[in-house]
């Protein structure tokens, strides 16, 4: 039910996500620094918190804080879509709660006990011990019932308003296709090569497809809010773009397949797709210009309009020119596991997902806290977006560096003996490439802060100036 | 296949997709002004990316059936800016077409 300040319940909840995001962000940005300054100081934390674990606190809260945003979106737009508030909100609120429950217990258990035995309890109650989906596997159960209770909220919700518009047909199989792929993680098998190929069904069509379709759902949405484009255009370019990353991204997992003891085959066909992947995000970058185009910059919120570009050539940029460079298998020989990934992964999840996150925070926040119509704007956000840009260029670009040093000197040279590891970890390519990486490492931080600060305040300087 | 080699490879990979989207997007821009002048930019880009996208081609590295696929992908990417804005156009046309026959 709507109440006075015109908020469903269900937008309520999502402001509930939203915040465990932004809190999450902040842990995430925390333990990227510790792990920045061990790779310049290795004893730093040593046998306290060790590098292995503030690596996976670091990633794991990326996941998570990125998947708290897009559900915050689901739940903010899904009653606007609907125009009815959400069937089951009071199991949608009963899921959020069990979910940070879940995640608390989750972070305390990795802190607590970060050696242990490799058996079915560590499995079960510990740690999968599979790289970025370390959680045990009583977590992974409740993220699928938690997804499973999304899912309901959004289909009854649908149903009972009989309001099957295209958005929300992608979003309804989108959701199943999530659920179903992260189940694919959880299969155990003592034979690695098996093993590793369930675990990319996560790790590549969960993270990859599934998202960056969820993505599209959502930033259709705040494209209809931010620059009133009409429904009929956000629904043909969403099918078309699912098209075109389903096309190419499915069989594009096999790049992930090269090295893991999976046949030949995949070389080839991982090969072909990976090199047809970054089409997709052309084709944004086209729709992107004509749309910036026709609207002549016109919004009514500028930090979610900005954010929305940035998104559109971030996600080019970082998954498709940092993804294509080494995605050849006769280059990824070499390159495989180096830091050119790391720069990859960074640029890619900032581009397609945080900026996504930010734009749908922002639109919200332009409902929230001012008039219908009324321009969301201010100076505080556009030093963030900068900087925020700049900084995670700046943590970019000597992971590049650093990545060549050892694709050349400890792959291509050294033919990766441990010799050849040491040498490339101690060229003055890499080891100063860390010391700039933890530099804008710090002034990301610094962004974040100010993100944060803005977040609390854009908008409401303004009403009370009105007032 | 010499350790330079590789870090050609991988140079050549990276100004490949780039200037793809750099021709892409000056194409676009160049189409919305109606700018010649920025869409014959936008070719120096496609140029670039045909050469860098050659230049991977002639590689030992990579055998025949990898050559037909990176040729296969130098057209893709010179023929998807052209492709994608007659669809986008076709979208919002069609839109517009819808909206005047509601008005009516």
């Amino acid at each position: 039910m709507k109440e006075s300040k015109g908020l469903y319940e269900s937008q309520k909840l999502a402001i509930g996500y939203w915040i465990v995001a932004i809190c999450l962000f902040g842990v995430q940005l925390i333990f990227g620094l510790i792990i920045s300054y061990q790779y310049i100081q290795p004893e730093f934390l040593h046998k306290f918190l060790n590098f292995s674990i503030c690596r996976l606190l670091h990633i794991n809260s990326m996941i998570l804080w990125l998947l708290f945003g897009f559900i915050g979106g689901i739940y903010w737009f899904l009653p606007l879509e609907t125009e009815r508030e959400v069937v089951g909100i009071f199991l949608g609120k009963i899921a959020f709660i069990v979910l940070i429950a879940a995640v608390s217990i989750v972070v305390l258990v990795f802190l607590l006990v970060q050696i242990g035995k490799g058996e079915m309890l560590t499995l079960w109650f510990i740690t999968e011990g599979r790289e970025y989906i370390e959680a045990p596997r009583w977590a992974d159960i409740g993220i699928v019932a938690v997804f499973s209770i999304i899912f309901f909220n959004v289909f009854a919700s649908i149903w009972k308003a009989k309001k099957l518009k295209g958005i929300l047909w992608v979003l309804i199989v989108d959701l199943l296709a999530i659920i179903g792929f992260y189940i694919a993680g959880m299969f155990f098998s003592p034979n690695i090569s098996v093993d590793q190929f369930w675990w990319w069904w996560v790790v590549h069509l969960w993270v990859e497809a599934t998202w960056e379709v969820l993505v599209g759902v959502l930033v259709g949405w705040v494209l209809m809010a931010v620059l009133g484009t009409p429904r009929k255009i956000v629904e043909g370019w969403l099918y078309l773009e699912v098209f075109l990353i389903f096309g190419t991204g499915i069989l594009g997992l096999g790049h992930h397949y090269f090295w893991i003891g999976a046949p030949e085959y995949w070389l080839g066909i991982g090969g072909f797709f990976s090199a047809l992947e970054p089409l997709p995000l052309v084709a944004m970058i086209v729709h992107a210009v004509y749309d910036a185009g026709v609207h002549r910059l016109k919004t009514i919120n500028k930090p979610a309009f900005f954010w929305i570009v940035a998104q559109a050539f971030g996600n080019f940029i970082g998954a498709g020119v940092w993804g294509f460079m080494h995605t050849l298998p006769q280059i990824n020989l070499y390159s495989h596991g180096t830091q050119l990934t790391a720069a990859h992964g960074h640029l890619a999840f900032f581009g397609a997902y945080v900026a996504t996150n930010l734009a749908i925070i922002y639109t919200a926040l332009q409902r929230i806290r001012l008039p219908e119509e009324s321009l969301l704007d201010g100076t505080l956000w556009k030093w963030v977006f900068i900087g925020l840009i700049l900084a995670m260029l700046g943590i970019t670009a000597p992971l590049t560096v650093a990545g060549f040093a050892q694709t050349f000197i400890e792959r291509a040279v050294g033919g990766s003996t441990w010799q050849a590891y040491i040498d490339a970890q101690l060229h003055p390519w890499f080891k100063e490439s860390m010391i700039w990486r933890m530099g804008f490492g710090i002034m990301f931080f610094v962004c974040y802060l100010l993100l944060v600060t803005d977040l609390l305040t854009i908008g409401k300087r303004k009403a009370t100036h009105q007032q | 296949m010499s350790a330079d080699s590789v870090l050609r490879m991988l140079l050549a990979s990276l100004t490949f997709v780039l200037t793809a989207g750099l021709y892409a997007f000056f194409y676009a821009f160049g189409r919305l002004k109606g700018s010649f002048f920025w869409e014959l930019f936008s070719f120096v880009f496609a140029l670039m990316m045909m050469l860098s996208g050659f230049f991977l081609v002639s590689c030992p590295a990579f055998t025949l059936f990898w050559k037909f696929l990176l040729i296969f992908s130098i057209f893709s990417y010179l023929i998807i800016p052209k492709a994608m804005l007659w669809v986008v156009k076709k979208i919002h046309q069609r839109e517009e077409e819808g909206r005047l026959k509601t008005l009516k």
